[in-house]
């Protein structure tokens, strides 16, 4: 019993770490139909920054963890100054296919740097919390913590802030809200902006739990783009929900079942969830 | 413009290409060959794909998958079942096409990015089980020693002999996808496509097309993967991994959709172009990706849009609509 509920907890931080990633391919499609495959890369060069700043600077990670966000943001903005500004509104193919090439750039840019796969500062400390015979690594508290805090924070931004409604409207109606004084091209920044700082701070809060290497955005980039599916793509919570059914049934099939068969049981139950809900199990049936 | 000229001055064209494809073996050297080799494979598995995506408006990154399990099945018929090559070519294809369409029955339901999603899924569950089933896959260490094709005992053993067989088989699965694109499964995968409800209304079953599709096109993949099989003659998961999906992906959309000759010409530019970035070194495939997000912001619409002059028209327009 203690062990299954050590292995949900341990699951649902990893799925949080998964719906933070989705939510980079969620903000994007729902506000430019697109699909952008960077993400996982995204997610790579956030967790780098991350390593770099806490190694530069360990005893003030909290300054360390913004100034990497930071970072990750002015990133995004040179990718939509370069690249996605011009074809966010061709083919959703052109754009998955433009966005592979920006993931391999920023893949084989890290691997320049820093080629060996590296070990986190202990940030989030090593303290093990003991209740009831439950044994839990802290870091995955915060893990949950953040990434649970991060959601309302989103969903906040969406539904309260000018700015945010001002995004809804542009995903409503590109053309209407140009019409109504709203800045597209700005948008167009703030969304990229988004996915790739919460892709960021994926990759920082999942540093200590693994080790930083340059090519772990392309699995992650998948499961994750599987889970925003799975929950629909279009809602915040959604997503994140999609992420946590992934890292649970990931780490419970890994313990209770078969480590080797691991990722074939996550996705093989995924794949029987969208042929009983095919639009994801938060998504509207399409018109 | 009168027609009688440009159709002399195209078959010299066309002599031309023959005779430089033909001879080009005998100059070209082991590396090219071998990497002409690599394209005329890539080309058959990423014309099933075009299919499937640009016909059928199916987007799958989960070919890697029957392009593996066809180098698989290939491998296995022929060191443990004792099949000839020739016959376990087809028998690849033919296993590959019924896990295409063990995936595409369930997934009927299932469209646009949450097909995606269960094809990336496929992928990697097929990926797993030839990791793990060590029995029968060997599991990571692979398959060694598949044996080359004999022909009237000969063996095709080495690039250039093998650069012909490849050359035969790209060219004959760049030909049957064209006659596949103007016979009326391609035109009704393109109603379909188009305009779903009319299509229906006039009588196409969408369901069986759409099967239909996933089975042609896992089909070219396992073609494709059992020439990979007997050509490097030693394959591994690795080998078929979902990056090799991306990889098919880029191909078949870079290529332009709906077009053969730009398919066929990304495959082969984009297999050359991987090679070929190796002189800048580490920069190697931040070139590739560079080179990928600038085609796509000049040529959103794939290379098929570029004007090629007497090249282009070798090829005639097949399978194309305005």
């Amino acid at each position: 019993m203690e062990n299954l509920i050590q292995t949900i907890i341990v699951g649902l931080s990893v799925g949080g770490i998964y719906g933070l990633v989705a939510l980079g391919f969620t903000i994007v499609y729902r506000s430019l139909y697109v699909i952008n495959f960077a993400q996982g890369d995204v997610f790579m060069v956030g967790s780098f920054l991350g390593y770099v700043g806490f190694s530069l600077a360990s005893h003030v990670p909290v300054t360390m963890f913004f100034l990497a966000l930071a970072a990750a943001g002015l990133i995004a903005i040179l990718t939509v100054y370069l690249v996605y500004r011009k074809i966010h509104r061709a083919d959703h193919l052109t754009f998955a296919i433009a966005s592979i090439g920006v993931g391999i750039i920023m893949q084989n840019i890290v691997r320049m740097i820093s080629p060996d796969a590296k070990k986190y500062p202990d940030v989030f400390g090593d303290a093990m919390l003991n209740i009831k015979g439950i044994y839990i690594s802290v870091q995955y508290l915060w893990v949950l913590g953040i990434t649970i805090a991060l959601i309302i924070l989103l969903q906040l931004f969406f539904y309260r802030t000018k700015f945010g409604k001002a995004m809804r409207a542009v995903s409503e109606n590109r053309d209407m809200a140009s019409l109504l004084g709203i800045n597209v091209p700005q948008t167009v920044y703030a969304t990229f902006v988004i996915s790739s700082t919460v892709g960021a701070v994926a990759g920082i809060l999942i540093g200590p739990i693994y080790f930083f290497s340059f090519d772990m955005g392309f699995m992650t980039g998948l499961k994750a783009f599987s889970a925003a599916i799975l929950g629909g793509i279009m809602s915040v919570p959604g997503t994140l929900v999609g992420g946590f059914i992934l890292g649970v049934t990931e780490n419970l099939g890994g313990v209770y079942v078969t480590s080797d068969y691991k990722d074939a049981i996550a996705f093989g139950l995924l794949i029987f969830m969208l042929m009983v809900r095919p639009t994801g199990l938060f998504g509207k049936k399409k018109s | 413009m009168g027609l009688k000229e440009t159709g002399t001055q195209r078959i010299l064209w066309m002599a031309l290409g023959a005779a430089v494809i033909l001879l080009l073996p005998l100059f070209a050297g082991y590396y090219v060959t071998h990497n002409l080799i690599f394209a005329g494979i890539n080309v058959i598995a990423v014309l099933g794909l075009g299919l499937l995506i640009g016909f059928s408006g199916q987007v799958s990154i989960g070919h890697a998958a029957f392009y593996g399990i066809g180098a698989y099945a290939s491998a296995l018929l022929t060191m443990k079942g004792g099949f000839s090559f020739w016959l376990s070519l087809p028998l690849s294809g033919g296993i590959a096409s019924v896990a295409g369409l063990l995936l595409a029955i369930p997934s009927l339901k299932v469209a646009a990015l949450y097909l995606v999603m269960t094809t990336i899924g496929f992928s990697m569950i097929v990926w797993l089980v030839m990791l793990q089933w060590e029995a029968v896959t060997n599991g990571p260490n692979g398959i060694i020693g598949i044996p080359a094709p004999t022909l009237a005992g000969w063996a095709l053993d080495s690039p250039a002999k093998y650069y012909y067989l490849a050359l035969i088989m790209a060219v004959l699965a760049v030909g049957l996808m064209n006659r596949i694109v103007k016979s009326s499964i391609g035109l009704r995968l393109m109603a379909i496509f188009d305009q779903e409800e009319a299509a229906k209304a006039v009588g196409v079953n969408t369901t069986y097309f759409r099967v239909l599709a996933f089975v042609i096109s896992s089909f070219f993949a396992g073609i494709a993967g059992s020439l990979y099989a007997h050509y490097v003659t030693f394959i591994h998961p690795e080998n078929f991994d979902i990056w090799v999906s991306v990889i098919f992906l880029v191909m078949a959309v870079f290529g332009g959709q709906r077009s053969i000759p730009g398919i066929t010409a990304s495959a082969i530019i984009l297999t050359f172009v991987t090679e070929y970035f190796r002189v800048f070194g580490n920069y190697r495939m931040i070139g590739y990706g560079a080179f990928l997000a600038v085609c796509m912001i000049y040529f959103p619409e794939g290379i098929s849009k570029i004007q090629l002059g007497p090249i282009g028209r070798i090829f005639s327009r097949s399978g194309k609509t305005a």
